[in-house]
């Protein structure tokens, strides 16, 4: 039930593009000074893409003059990153914060300690990502269903690695997948993360059996020459390109999609100028033909989102997964 | 009696050794199962504190791990320290690092709880992870400085927990290494009880083989040299049996020898004197005969009865020692005279008694002190001459002993007799003091019965003439109350 709600709601992120370039028109603001773009988690997973995508981006298109920053920020998957902004850094101009599906999850669940999604501004979404199941080359499963048997047959033999403890949307790739198998989630031996970079390199070092991670971290390792292997992509379709050998969860019989938003927020008091020039740097960089290619070097589909239309999808978001999570018992009252 | 029914009859019938191993073996065992608790207890917390150690060092490993300089935590993952840790450890290690603020959580998720930590706070404890057993350590630590904006500084968690495989396999190593040891004490002991019986006891393998070997005619003691102390008043007990069973043989040896000779003398007279009255065809002379013959029967009688007597004493001094007991000699001394009162009256003797007026108390068997003194006094009255006086004297003469003296005025006695006097019997009397006088026997008798006592007898002729035989006597114990019944 709760995967139909999901994929609703990334149809109707992915048909409000329009809206959104209807307010690229909006004059130019001066542009903040020390752009830096702040990934919460160790350098390698999600939020480093993130970050690195507006690097590039707003580079490429001249958004931005002055080159950005990228800053690391680990902690609680992006937990410390978010009180840091909330409660130090309010109002750092040239401070953006990436964030991903996984983010708002937590923040629907309380995890990211008292705030709500309306404690932050919410700039923009640049792309998604797709949940992955990562193994190592040389593992001896070759679907999902592989995996479900030996979590069955010995739930503390198989070590699941995942950005985030539980709950988080790693885990809850991983909780799906088990309740759809029949096996009992509770049962399962879970080591968490900061970040899907780390799960990889666990993985790599045989320290965990598979991690489920996101299309976009896992590819990139193994583009990188990390021998890895993608089980399966949570996605409704086969992605394009090199994704396309890799046979997605539902066609393995496990009818769960996990789309990942990836995106951008600043400080509570940037004021509505900086906050205005933000978007309107995104708009521009995501309109730029260049564009396409650097998503798809990231193993990312678009999805344009700024301004109020993206602050209106984040919180339809976050009480999307608020529910999704009351499934679990995991929203702390 | 039937020995066989009585449980106390068989258990001593077992060989020693068990018996004592029956007694010290619980004892044993127990002390060692005490001890053996005491020592798994202990070797339960050297080995926990020594693998609590190492889980403290994977703490502190992965604490000097943890930085904060981007603002947020950073935790490098301890995978490469645990590999080696592992590898000690041979068994699994499972950790989690979090922040008290719930914001950070990395690592094995599913760890159970820790307890409530104070900052700076190492603890370790048991729990249950994956349904194995498996030892945690924890500790938590302030943050140098506040995070994120938050009021006051964080508190970082970390806890290392591993399998307890290799814990419990050291633990039942040293444990069943433990019980080993101890029992092998236990057989050991019980090895050492048994050869140490043996040996101890050895020694009376020998002693019996001896006894066995041994002449019967053999008198000599057995040697105590190299016996256990502890069975040494046995082997004197042997020894005091073999001692009495010598004397009362050779008792018995010198009442033969003494009866044989002693009647073999007035036989042969008897039989010569009967050829003589035989041949004789005179009446008269048969008469004549016959009378001689009369006083030598009537001698040969009263041998006979004193060799009896002599024989009863000498039995008396290895069989009757119990029957001593205080007697008062001036008593005995006015029951002595009066039985002979009639024989001396018959001879004209005074007989006199002198005593003090307290008793005279000796230790001994009166009844065979009587025998004694009657013995000597009986003497008396035939070597005195007619219408002569003897004296019956009894005095305590030292603070220990005790005497009872017969003085007559007969002619006293040669020094070679006195000299041999108390040498068992002496066939010379006869000839000497001729047949009507004395069988000779009468003082033997005396020697013995004081020899039993633990007396004397002595023997002294009177610077003024006549002798003086004294029986002296070990004085009767005066702390004893005298209230033994009196002979009267």
């Amino acid at each position: 039930m709760s995967t139909i709600t999901l994929r609703r709601a990334a149809y109707a992120a992915g048909g409000a593009i329009a809206l959104t370039l209807t307010l690229g028109i909006t004059g130019a603001v001066a542009e903040p000074a020390n752009p830096e773009c702040i990934a919460p988690a160790q350098p390698g997973g999600g939020f480093d893409i993130t970050c690195k995508l507006a690097q590039a981006s707003l580079a490429q298109s001249g958004a931005l003059t002055e080159m950005m920053r990228v800053s690391y920020m680990p902690g609680g998957i992006g937990a410390v990153a978010f009180n840091t902004i909330v409660g130090q850094r309010r109002n750092e101009p040239g401070t953006i914060v990436a964030f991903s599906g996984g983010s708002l999850l937590n923040l629907a669940q309380g995890k990211f300690g008292e705030y709500d999604a309306d404690a932050v501004r919410w700039v923009a979404s640049t792309g998604t990502d797709y949940g992955a199941a990562v193994v190592a080359a040389d593992s001896p499963w070759q679907s999902l269903s592989d995996m479900m048997e030996a979590i069955k047959a010995d739930p503390t033999s198989v070590i699941i690695g995942a950005g985030g403890t539980i709950g988080s949307q790693d885990w809850m790739k991983a909780a799906l997948t088990a309740q759809a198998a029949g096996v009992d989630h509770t049962a399962m031996r879970f080591v968490a993360f900061e970040g899907g970079g780390e799960c990889a390199t666990a993985l790599q070092g045989g320290h965990v059996n598979v991690c489920m991670g996101d299309v976009g971290e896992s590819q990139g390792a193994i583009d990188g020459g990390a021998p890895l292997r993608l089980l399966a992509i949570y996605s409704a379709e086969r992605l394009n390109g090199s994704l396309a050998e890799v046979p997605t969860a539902k066609e393995q019989g496990y009818d769960i999609e996990w789309p990942i938003m990836r995106g951008f927020y600043v400080g509570p008091e940037v004021s509505d100028e900086d906050y205005t020039f933000w978007a309107q740097a995104f708009e521009k960089a995501m309109a730029d033909p260049g564009y396409a290619a650097l998503l798809e070097e990231r193993n990312l589909q678009p999805l344009p989102l700024t301004g109020e239309e993206l602050q209106a999808t984040v919180a339809e978001r976050v009480a999307t997964y608020r529910e999704l999570a009351s499934g679990f018992g995991l929203v702390q009252e | 009696m039937a020995p066989a029914e009585e449980p106390s009859q068989r258990g001593l019938e077992r060989p020693l050794w068990i018996t004592l191993a029956l007694w010290t073996m619980p004892a044993l065992v127990f002390l060692l199962g005490g001890g053996l608790l005491f020592s798994a207890a202990t070797i339960n917390d050297l080995s926990d504190s020594a693998y609590d150690r190492s889980l403290a060092g994977a703490i502190r490993a992965i604490d000097l791990n943890v930085s904060t300089a981007s603002g947020g935590i950073g935790i490098e993952l301890p995978y490469p320290l645990f590999e080696s840790f592992q590898a000690t450890a041979s068994g699994e290690v499972y950790f989690r690092v979090s922040t008290d603020d719930g914001l950070v959580e990395i690592g094995d998720a599913l760890l159970p709880a820790p307890p409530m930590l104070e900052d700076g706070e190492f603890t370790f404890y048991d729990a249950v992870y994956l349904g194995r057993a498996v030892r945690v350590g924890a500790s938590k630590r302030k943050l140098e400085e506040p995070l994120y904006g938050a009021s006051q500084a964080q508190s970082i968690v970390i806890e290392v927990a591993e399998t307890t495989g290799s814990r419990e396999a050291f633990r039942e190593r040293l444990i069943s290494r433990a019980i080993w040891r101890d029992a092998l004490t236990v057989l050991v002991a019980v090895g050492l009880l048994a050869l140490g019986v043996r040996l101890a006891l050895h020694p009376l393998t020998v002693l019996k083989q001896r006894l066995d070997l041994r002449d019967p005619d053999d008198r000599s003691r057995l040697d105590v040299v190299g016996l256990p102390s502890e069975v040494r008043p046995l082997v004197d007990a042997v020894n005091g049996l073999i001692e009495r069973y010598h004397l009362q043989g050779e008792a018995q040896r010198r009442f033969i020898d003494d009866a044989s000779h002693q009647l073999k003398t007035p036989l042969a007279v008897l039989r010569s004197q009967i050829d003589y009255a035989l041949r004789a065809d005179d009446p008269t002379t048969s008469r004549a005969v016959l009378e001689a013959m009369r006083p030598v029967t009537e001698r040969a009688a009263r041998m006979t009865s004193q060799l009896l007597s002599l024989a009863r004493a000498r039995n008396a001094a290895l069989l009757d020692t119990s029957a001593s007991a205080p007697v008062d000699l001036a008593t005995l001394a006015g029951d002595v005279a009066r039985l002979h009162l009639g024989q001396a009256r018959r001879r004209g003797l005074k007989i006199e008694i002198e005593a003090p007026d307290e008793a005279v108390m000796g230790q001994g068997s009166e009844a065979l002190l009587f025998e004694a003194a009657s013995n000597l006094l009986d003497n008396a009255i035939r070597v005195s001459p007619d219408g002569g006086r003897i004296l019956l004297k009894a005095e305590a003469d030292a603070p220990s002993s005790v005497r009872l003296r017969v003085m007559d005025e007969g002619p006293g006695m040669s020094e070679e007799m006195l000299g041999q006097v108390g040498e068992r019997f002496h066939a010379g009397w006869e000839t000497q003091n001729g047949t009507q006088t004395s069988t000779g026997l009468g003082l033997s008798i005396v020697t013995v019965i004081m020899e039993a006592q633990n007396g004397v007898l002595i023997l002294a002729n009177r610077p003024e003439g006549g002798l003086v035989a004294e029986m002296r006597l070990p004085a009767a114990d005066t702390t004893k109350p005298l209230n033994t019944p009196r002979r009267r």
